[in-house]
């Protein structure tokens, strides 16, 4: 299954309804695309406020701390949404 | 969260389990010198609260203590050293040695040192693998170039290094399959010394300078008085490597790598017996120059296994100082404790298991200290190969995790690589363990808490706290140490959530327990998964090799499957002849991170054999356990089958089973012959959790839960009714009854 470029829009509505729901074949086949970037610098949230408040992140390398980014979320979707967004936006990006 | 630690202070305790009324050493750093008040807490309970979770813990009185507490430096990375006593003043020396590096580092790679009288001459690859000579004196620097030619990685190079007197130069010469390459550097000023210590994999004393910093492998290391010619330099390292004398009126010593592998001892066979020692717990058992490929055990051909893997990340023991002795009450209980450091620069809290002076409980719980320890430190979620992919989620990092990733002097855990990408076999507890906290949370433990490992075994112990259960608390060190004597005074042993790692002999212990008529319930998933060692020589750590098969985060490199510390095959207990099925009915199949599912009954639950477990209103199809704080189940994460070919009893009740999985479950290696796409948790029948019950001949009996996630749903106190709760308790009931277990006619 190949993933069509641009990414169609009943896909990104499918995950921003629900990021951690039972997503379409298509969705699941986007999502392993998504989560298959190298680990340095790779977006991850970082714990504020245990279960309550998260804010962006990147990896950085081995031995290297993890540098926090300004975003600050509520909740763990609102977060996945976030990273989802940047990550299809530099996946459209890299086909163009 | 209630006495979360936020690593301003960090430390860590002599062992992690003591009696009533023993010291617990504690080892501590902060970011700033400060003083601090140690205070005792007893673990009681985690409860979720909201979406979060409640910490219960009780004061325990103890006499006041506080402390100084000072930053403290890690020296990491692995060497090895010797003392040169005897040599004459002002005759020079000729080191040789084999040596493969495996990595380069732009900071550069120290190779071999040798100190005289306040001098020391080094020799050290820099960022390109060229060889740099460097001559330092009383710690002013001196001298220093580079070689106009590279090591290559990943290959055995011949090599000789030194100082001559008579011209008053380093010298350093290379043999490359045949390529001869030197280099010499003068240096004045180092006339009439005598050496009096050598040191390799490291480019300076390793306590002064912190350069321990080689990634690779050194073999057969030689030293003369005076200068060799190359030409018979090189032919006596060959003669060392292969196993022959070396005589030789200048030898000075001749250390071998092959005698006394599974101890840091490196025994010197020349003519003044300068024995040495290895430091930080650099890899023996592997593969030297010389290696045919004719044995795969090194105790069959320990020549072919006279080299030493050492790395810039090796950690047996950050060696900071005892910054303050706790004395535990005499009277304390058997339970976990969490030891708070508290100061100016912040709070630590270090979880210790106290095991009672005598057994006391009808019932122990078996705690997984073998596998807290494997996965102490794991870095897998700051650089290892995705584990996004098997969350299906972002990964949530905690302020530990954090801490983790700006802290590489920790060291690493044994799902980590080193940073030249062979596997880390070793994990010592005498560092801190970032991991074990009773805050942490982890990705592996799915949507919700994210408990893992003793996170989640603390909800366990929460669950018998609030049923008023009396419990002993016995580890698999002492099920190491002890056999089944540990486990003996014990009608029935609790296991955590995820007992994967045992060595045999506490592989054995539980065997043999079962064997003498005790009860086991086996609270968890992935069990007895694989094999680890201990040794005397090295205290609170354990050796693993990921060999052959099983779920590897990195594997074995071949003719290196058996261990260093015991000369045991190393890799899963299944490849060893003891599937998990064999010990506790079920077995490891597959895994998954995101989500946990309900279990079914089957027709077993009807058996009147199960009775004390559903009473006689079985509904074959019936639902049970769909919720919990790990993946919103009770069945999944990592999970077991029942398996008769695998050794599971004929006569054990498979008295449920996990519903569908979700595919992002994927089937156990092991499983698998040939890949194929049906290895997911949606279509594999082979991928799937089985709740087992049977009895044994000896009057005791098993049940096994086969599910990581189980212990998730057994702490979950926000269902009105929690059936997973009811039906542990009625197995607790049973299996605390003296009235014996009998094996069904058909079984005996």
């Amino acid at each position: 299954m190949t993933i069509p470029l641009p990414v169609p829009s009943a896909l990104v509505e499918e995950f921003l309804a629900e990021p951690f729901g039972e997503h379409s074949p298509a969705l699941r086949r986007l999502m392993l695309e998504l989560r298959s970037l190298p680990a340095r610098g790779k977006h991850v949230l970082v714990e504020v406020e245990p279960f309550r408040r998260w804010r962006l992140g990147r990896l950085g390398g081995p031995g290297e701390p993890v540098r926090l980014l300004a975003q600050e979320f509520a909740s763990l979707e609102d977060g996945e949404r976030h990273v989802f967004r940047l990550r299809l936006a530099a996946l459209e990006a890299k086909a163009t | 969260m209630k006495l979360a630690p936020d690593f301003g202070v960090v430390g860590y305790t002599g062992r992690w389990q003591y009696r009533p009324g023993e010291t617990v050493d504690l080892h501590l750093s902060a970011d700033a010198a400060c003083s601090a008040e140690i205070r005792l807490h007893r673990f009681r309970q985690m409860t979720p609260r909201g979406e979060g979770l409640d910490i219960d813990c009780d004061p325990v009185a103890t006499p006041a203590l506080s402390c100084r507490i000072e930053p403290q430096r890690t020296i990491i990375g692995s060497w090895f050293e010797a003392e040169l006593a005897g040599h004459r003043a002002g005759s020079g020396l000729t080191l040789a040695l084999l040596a493969m590096p495996t990595a380069r580092c732009a900071s550069g790679s120290g190779l071999a040192a040798i100190a005289a009288r306040g001098a020391v001459w080094s020799l050290w690859l820099d960022g390109e693998g060229r060889p740099v000579l460097t001559a330092v004196r009383d710690g002013g620097f001196s001298a220093e170039a580079a070689a106009p030619f590279a090591l290559r990685l990943g290959g055995w190079v011949e090599l000789l290094f030194g100082f001559d007197a008579g011209r008053g130069e380093l010298f350093v010469a290379v043999d490359d399959a045949g390529g001869r390459r030197s280099f010499a550097l003068p240096v004045a000023g180092y006339d009439g010394l005598a050496a009096d210590r050598i040191w390799l994999a490291a480019s300076g004393a390793p306590e002064a300078t912190a350069q321990a910093t080689f990634d690779g492998r050194l073999e057969a290391p030689l030293l003369w008085s005076g200068r060799v010619a190359a030409d018979d330099g090189f032919a006596q390292l060959r003669a060392h490597a292969a196993g022959d004398a070396v005589t030789n009126e200048n030898l000075f010593a001749a250390w071998d790598f092959s005698r006394s592998i599974s101890s840091p001892a490196v025994e010197d066979v020349g003519p003044r017996r300068l024995d040495g020692v290895l430091v930080n717990l650099p890899t023996r058992a592997v593969k030297g120059s010389r290696w045919s490929g004719g044995e795969q055990s090194w105790r069959h051909a320990p020549r072919d296994y006279a080299a030493v893997h050492f790395h810039r990340d090796d950690l047996a023991d950050a060696r900071w100082p005892v910054t303050a002795k706790l004395a535990l009450p005499p009277t304390l209980d058997s339970g976990v404790y969490l030891v708070e450091i508290a100061g100016e620069a912040g709070r630590e809290t270090l979880p210790i298991l106290v095991r009672p002076a005598t057994p006391r409980a009808s019932l122990a719980f078996l705690a997984s200290t073998f596998t807290w320890l494997a996965y102490a430190n794991d870095r897998c979620l700051l650089h290892g190969a995705n584990p996004e992919m098997f969350a299906n989620r972002l990964l949530v990092l905690t302020a530990g995790d954090c801490h983790l990733a700006a802290h590489p002097e920790y060291g690493l855990s044994l799902y980590d690589t080193h940073c030249d990408g062979s596997g880390v076999s070793y994990a010592s507890r005498l560092r801190p363990c970032i991991t074990l906290r009773h805050v942490q949370r982890a990705w592996q433990g799915g949507l919700g808490s994210g408990l893992w490992n003793f996170g989640a075994d603390l909800l366990v112990l929460s669950w018998l706290a609030r049923s008023g259960v009396d419990v002993d608390i016995v580890t698999d060190d002492d099920l190491d140490r002890d056999g089944e004597q540990a486990l003996k005074p014990y009608r029935c042993v609790l296991t955590g959530s995820h007992p994967e790692y045992h060595t045999a002999r506490s592989h054995d212990a539980v065997a043999g327990y079962l064997a003498g008529g005790g009860r086991l319930i086996y609270l968890g998933g992935n069990g007895f998964y694989w094999r680890v060692s201990t040794h005397p020589a090295y205290p609170e750590t354990i050796e693993l090799r990921r060999a052959e098969d099983g779920n590897r985060s990195w594997a074995s490199e071949p003719g290196e499957y058996y261990h260093a510390f015991d000369a045991a095959y190393g890799g899963l207990w299944r490849r060893n002849g003891r599937a998990p099925q064999k010990l506790v009915g079920v077995g490891y199949c597959g895994q998954g991170f995101y989500r946990s599912h309900a279990y079914r009954l089957r027709p077993d639950a009807a058996d009147p054999r199960a009775a004390f477990l559903f009473g006689d209103a079985v509904e074959a199809g019936a639902a049970f356990g769909d919720f919990g704080l790990s993946g919103g189940g009770a069945a999944g994460i990592e999970i077991d089958r029942a398996d008769l070919s695998l050794g599971t009893p004929a006569h054990a009740l498979v008295l449920a089973t996990s519903d569908r999985l979700d595919d992002s479950y994927i089937l156990a290696n092991e499983e698998v012959l040939v890949n194929r796409p049906t290895v997911t948790g949606d279509m594999s029948p082979l991928l799937r959790c089985d709740l087992v019950f049977y009895e044994t001949p000896a009057g005791g009996a098993v049940l096994s839960t086969g599910s990581v996630a189980w212990a998730g749903a057994l702490g979950d106190t926000r269902a009105a009714r929690n059936d997973v709760a009811d039906l542990t308790g009625r197995a607790l009931r049973r299996f605390l009854d003296p009235a014996p277990f009998v094996t069904p006619a058909r079984a005996r």
